[in-house]
């Protein structure tokens, strides 16, 4: 009985040896892969990131004098970051809205059987191709004090506009923003318009949907991903459009251009570690609550598409 | 109680597995980290380590001159394992030398007589070549002087200019000096010397008639003891106009002359006997020529769309054109002197010899001045010959107000360096290597301290200046070098001593805590006396009660203008200055030569504080003072046309002010007689003013080079000890003679004063009379009346320049738009202060 008893215990013993030596074997594999990328995010992200903070906690870059959060609250009571911060939230509560609603709404029209549809597609996504620098040029050339468009007006008896100089300036640069961007997001929003299942708006056609209501019933419901996708796309490049502003305008504009990215490549300019530290820090922490809210929201919304 | 199974335990062991991984990582990040906190200061000094070569200097037996004689170096060429330096010897006297024709240059050093010269006088007429044919190869005892013969050429006859050659061994010991002047005649002059392959030396001498001015070339040659070969050859270029400057052979005696020709520079290229091999001509030559390892290369610049090229083309018969594939030399030689020596192309730069190898351009360090004890003030500018790796020669000259005196050295590496475990000093700053006061200053405290070593580190030394296109490129360049001496300092290897101009951000380095007060030295060193320097500009460098840098001399900037039409005042508004302008008759001009931009500028330079106060953050450009200074440059300044030759518009303030055409005139003292030439100008006492602004500020003081002590050095004794060495009297006299400037030291300041009203010109004696130079006035010695009313302006001064240079360029982006009739001055003002106060919040 003992013997009995025995041998079948060693089976299952070896079995589970077994089941062992195979999971440790699957959990080398999978760190041997994952190491290369998780050192790189260490070396390259977390490290810096690291450093960043430190710095943000001393007194200078020549004096090691932990501050606490003297640089941050110096950094929070400058004006020039506030304003930089102001701006740069506005144009992205801005710009990033219109970028998904346009696309979408440009998406839909040539999804339709509008002729000539795909030379539209083609012309969209050419500011894409198109280098900054190019850009930046075309744009100084029609908004300039004595540009195309103020020669244009003139003709009409209008008074020039500075429109770099003044107010104005905000809507030059959304509209440059959404001429740049509005193709790609077009483009992601048609694919994913064609992956919407016939059938399902077939079925709400014959139970009588109407076209908005199977739009926002059927449609958008399958295209909620893309749009999560879109708006993180369109929220990124929206910080990114600091080159676009800082090549046409330099490194002080008019107030209203002056923008996050602007506060901080001055301060590393000027090689003061400590604003440009605390800066970062804080820029780090807004961006992880707007994603991270963006994310609470879009598994939200993609759990209903699941279910 | 739960029962775990196998793969919960294995599941459990690689969740405690996992977070040891990460953590071992982390640890393993932040081992580095270590290395990567910032910090900056030293641990300890760096001392000259017991490796480091060190090269002595012996300085070498010279010519011997006699009264009212000058001798400079005309070249200087190895000679196998010799040294041939040829000079020319000038004499005061202006009598031209063998006024008459010669029969025979066969003349005895021992019969040479100021008779004898002058009634065997070599033939000027062509004719030299039959007369030294007629003697054959010329005795060396006739032409050689010997080296302990300090026979001076004064006494052979009354010559305005005679050359002779000087030899010198590998020890440094003088071996001949060879008089040409015996083979010479009066109107030949010598441009080149070389040596040959066969170890003779050649010289290229340049005849004009004295009559149709036309020129003839000869070439002489020497064997490596002094005696002359053969006959000198007569040489023929099918360009009369061709003017050879550069000498050099090759291997098989072919004779290669560069020079500029009718329409362009040239290389001639000639046989042995002298018959032209061929010509190469090319717009881009300079006639410049290198024997590089036996290839002789020419160079030239050209301009490839907006960039500035500097060639070296290698002489190639083969070619069609004569010239090889040319090699691009523009980023490693552009704006130096490169020299061919024994094994290659060299560079003399402010940090020492290199070489350069032309197929890979790597550049290799020859000889480093820090490891030599030379007077780089001294031994600055000349082309140095490479006798071996070893023995290296330098030509100097030293110049005061009245003398200058040429100098030869010999360095010789050492197999001991003496300096061993000295703590290193680093003088770091821009385009300061040739700097001939300091350098001066660096050699003498390196000679003398026991404790110290200087190393001038120059962060302009390897500037590209083929990238630079536009004065905001320079800007530019030299905020990436000020940002370079920086990072430096972070990492721990900056400098100790910070020196420089306005090149130099002082005031970044300033603001970030890099500068030590000075006062703190001051202070506590007995033997330095604050007292000794001129209070106004001690006040005027200061910074809420500190003194982070301090200059050796100054300059000042503003407007002379007569005290009858101006008034007796420094500095006066904008309002005060139309209203002079309002008594002015209509034909006289306020100023002249300022184009609106330069006006503006100025005027903010001096008041900038009235319109951004850096403590509180307020901007006040919105505002009628400043909207005045917009209305007054618009008024009065020219209407600037972007041409960099703006310039050369500008009208003859000079002669407008003698013939009352011109109010003020724009005046740049330098020292007292600049501002006695300005009472001489206007002929009655004047008033230096500033540029008018809100606070009435004085004429504008501009520092010429100021030192600081890094916060970060570990041997801030030392570098103070170097400073102070700076400011001593002995150092600001050695300024006022070498120099330019008012020098910071109350007595030299004095002495400066003293020399403008007892001008000594010439060791002539008698007064300075300007009547007869450039300026038209006409001047006794400086008054003493006009000497206190100097000592009152400089003790008034209560301005310093103030240029902030981002503030400036956001106003010079924006003024056009007004000055061109664009925009209104209220738009222009409104839109600078909204950039502006940008700017200046982001720098709270």
């Amino acid at each position: 009985m003992t013997k009995s008893a025995a041998k079948p215990k060693s089976v299952r013993s070896l079995r589970k040896a077994g089941s062992m030596r195979r999971k440790a074997g699957e959990w080398m594999t999978h760190t041997a892969f994952l190491t290369p990328s998780l050192a790189g995010v260490m070396l390259f992200f977390f490290l810096p990131l690291i450093m960043i903070a430190y710095n943000s906690t001393m007194k200078s870059a020549l004096n090691n004098e932990f501050v606490g959060l003297k640089n941050y609250t110096d950094v929070l009571n400058n004006k020039a970051f506030l304003l930089a911060g102001r701006n740069t939230l506005l144009f992205s509560a801005l710009a990033v809205p219109l970028a998904v609603i346009l696309a979408l709404l440009l998406a839909l029209l040539l999804n339709t059987n509008l002729p000539g549809r795909s030379w539209f597609r083609s012309i969209f996504l050419n500011p894409m191709m198109v280098p900054v620098a190019s850009i930046v040029l075309i744009w100084q050339v029609v908004f300039s004090f004595n540009g195309t468009l103020n020669s244009f007006l003139g003709g009409f008896g209008l008074d020039k506009i500075d429109w770099m100089k003044s107010d104005w300036s905000r809507l030059v640069i959304l509209l440059l923003f959404l001429w740049k961007n509005l193709g790609y997001n077009m483009v992601l929003f048609l694919s994913a318009l064609n992956n919407v299942p016939a059938e399902l708006l077939d079925s709400a056609k014959i139970d009588g949907a109407n076209s908005v209501k199977r739009f926002t019933h059927v449609s958008l419901v399958y295209l909620s991903p893309t749009i999560f996708f879109v708006g993180i796309m369109s929220l990124i490049n929206s910080f990114k459009i600091f080159r676009e502003v800082y090549l046409l305008t330099g490194n002080y504009p008019y107030d209203a251009l002056y923008l996050l990215q602007h506060f901080m490549n001055n301060a590393f300019r000027d090689l003061d570690y400590q604003k440009l530290s605390s800066a970062a820090i804080i820029m780090c922490v807004v961006m992880i609550i707007i994603v991270g809210t963006l994310f609470l929201a879009e598994s939200r919304i993609g759990k209903d598409v699941e279910e | 109680m739960m029962h775990l199974g196998t793969d919960d335990k294995i599941t459990r062991k690689g969740r405690l597995l996992r977070p040891v991984i990460s953590i071992g990582i982390c640890i393993a990040m932040a081992i580095p980290m270590t290395g990567c906190t910032l910090g900056g200061k030293k641990a300890a000094s760096d001392t000259v380590p017991a490796d480091a070569p060190y090269y002595a200097v012996k300085e070498l037996d010279f010519y011997t001159l006699a009264k009212d004689e000058s001798a400079y170096i005309v070249s200087m060429t190895p000679c196998g394992d010799q040294l041939a330096v040829l000079i020319q010897v000038s004499s005061n006297g202006g009598i031209v030398p063998y006024a008459a024709t010669s029969e025979s240059i066969s003349v005895s050093n021992s019969d040479l007589t100021a008779e004898t010269a002058a009634s065997d006088p070599v033939d000027t007429t062509g004719d030299t070549t039959a007369a030294a044919g007629d003697s054959g190869s010329t005795d060396a005892a006739d032409i050689i002087t010997s080296a302990t013969d300090t026979k001076s050429i004064a006494d052979l006859g009354d010559y305005s200019m005679k050359y002779i050659v000087l030899l010198y061994d590998i020890t440094g010991t003088k071996t001949a000096e060879i008089d040409l002047s015996k083979v010479l005649g009066a109107n030949d002059s010598v441009t080149s010397m070389s040596v040959t392959a066969d170890g003779n030396f050649v010289i290229l001498v340049q005849s004009f008639d004295s009559v149709t001015y036309a020129a003839s070339n000869k070439l002489y040659t020497f064997d490596s003891s002094g005696k002359m070969t053969g006959d000198p050859l007569t040489l023929h270029f099918s360009d009369s106009n061709f003017y050879p400057y550069q000498m050099t052979t090759d291997a098989s005696g072919s004779m290669y002359f560069g020079g500029y020709g009718t329409d362009s520079g040239m290389v001639v290229v000639l046989d042995k006997q002298g018959n032209t091999q061929y010509e190469v001509k090319n717009s881009s030559l300079n006639g410049n020529l290198f024997n590089v390892n036996g290839v002789i290369y020419a160079d030239g610049y050209s301009t490839e769309g907006t960039d500035n090229k500097y060639f070296l083309y290698p002489i190639d018969a083969a070619k069609e054109n004569h010239l090889g594939d040319p090699i691009d030399v523009s980023k490693v030689l552009m704006g130096s002197a490169p020299f061919a020596g024994k094994d290659g192309l060299y560079v003399n730069s402010g940090s020492g010899i290199y070489s350069y190898d032309l197929n890979t351009m790597e550049k290799k360090s020859v000889l480093l001045w820090k490891d030599t004890d030379i007077d780089k003030g001294v031994y600055s500018y000349s082309t140095p010959v490479i006798l071996s790796s070893d023995v290296i020669f330098l030509q100097g000259s030293t110049y005061s107000a009245t003398t200058s005196e040429t100098k030869l050295a010999m360095l010789t590496r050492q197999k001991e360096n003496p300096n061993v475990g000295k703590k290193i000093l680093k003088v770091a700053g821009i385009n300061i290597s040739w700097d001939t006061t300091m350098q001066s200053e660096v050699y003498k405290f390196n000679t003398t301290s026991e404790d110290y070593r200087i190393e001038v580190v120059d962060y302009a030394e390897d500037f590209d200046y083929t990238s630079m296109k536009t004065v905001e490129d320079y800007l530019t360049a030299y905020s990436d070098m000020n940002k370079k001496i920086y990072m430096e300092i972070l990492a721990g290897n900056g400098p100790d001593i910070i020196y420089g101009s306005g090149d130099m951000s002082f005031s970044m380095y300033q603001s970030k805590g890099l500068l030590t007060d000075l006062y703190t030295f001051m202070d506590k060193d007995t033997s330095f006396k604050k007292d000794a320097y001129i209070p106004s500009i001690l006040k005027l460098c200061e910074t809420d009660g500190h003194l982070y840098k301090f200059p050796t001399s100054f300059t000042i900037q503003g407007f002379a203008g007569a005290k009858s039409v101006i008034g007796d005042r420094t500095g006066w508004t904008v309002d005060e200055f139309n209203a002079m302008v309002n008594s002015l008759p209509s034909d006289v001009m306020p100023i002249a030569n300022y184009t609106q931009p330069a006006l503006l500028t100025a005027s903010l330079n001096a008041s900038m504080a009235a319109f951004v106060d850096v403590t509180t953050g307020k901007v006040n450009f919105d505002s009628e003072e400043f909207r005045q200074l917009l209305d007054l440059a618009k008024t009065y300044g020219t209407v600037d046309n972007g041409d960099i030759n703006n310039g050369d518009n500008n009208v003859d303030e000079w002669t407008l002010v003698q013939n009352g055409k011109l109010a003020l005139m724009s005046s740049m003292i330098s020292d007292p007689t600049s501002y006695d030439q300005m009472a001489t100008l206007f002929g009655e006492d004047v008033s230096i003013v500033g540029f008018p602004s809100s606070t009435k500020a004085g004429p504008i003081c501009s520092a010429n080079f100021s030192f600081a002590i890094s916060s970060q050095s570990p041997n801030q004794d030392g570098a103070w000890n170097f400073v102070k060495d700076f400011l001593s009297e002995d150092s600001q006299n050695k300024m006022l003679d070498s120099g330019w400037g008012i020098p910071v030291m109350t007595s030299v300041f004095e002495k400066q004063i003293d020399r403008a009203m007892n001008p000594d010109v010439n060791n002539g004696g008698g007064p300075i009379v300007y009547k007869d130079m450039y300026i038209g006035g006409g001047s006794e010695p400086m008054s003493e009346a006009s000497a206190q009313a100097y000592r009152d302006l400089i003790n008034s001064l209560d301005t310093l320049m103030d240029s902030d240079q981002e503030i400036l360029s956001i106003v010079m982006e924006e003024v056009p738009a007004y000055f061109n009739g664009q925009k209104t001055d209220k738009a222009v003002s409104a839109l600078i202060q909204n950039r502006v106060q940008t700017l200046v919040n982001e720098r709270q």
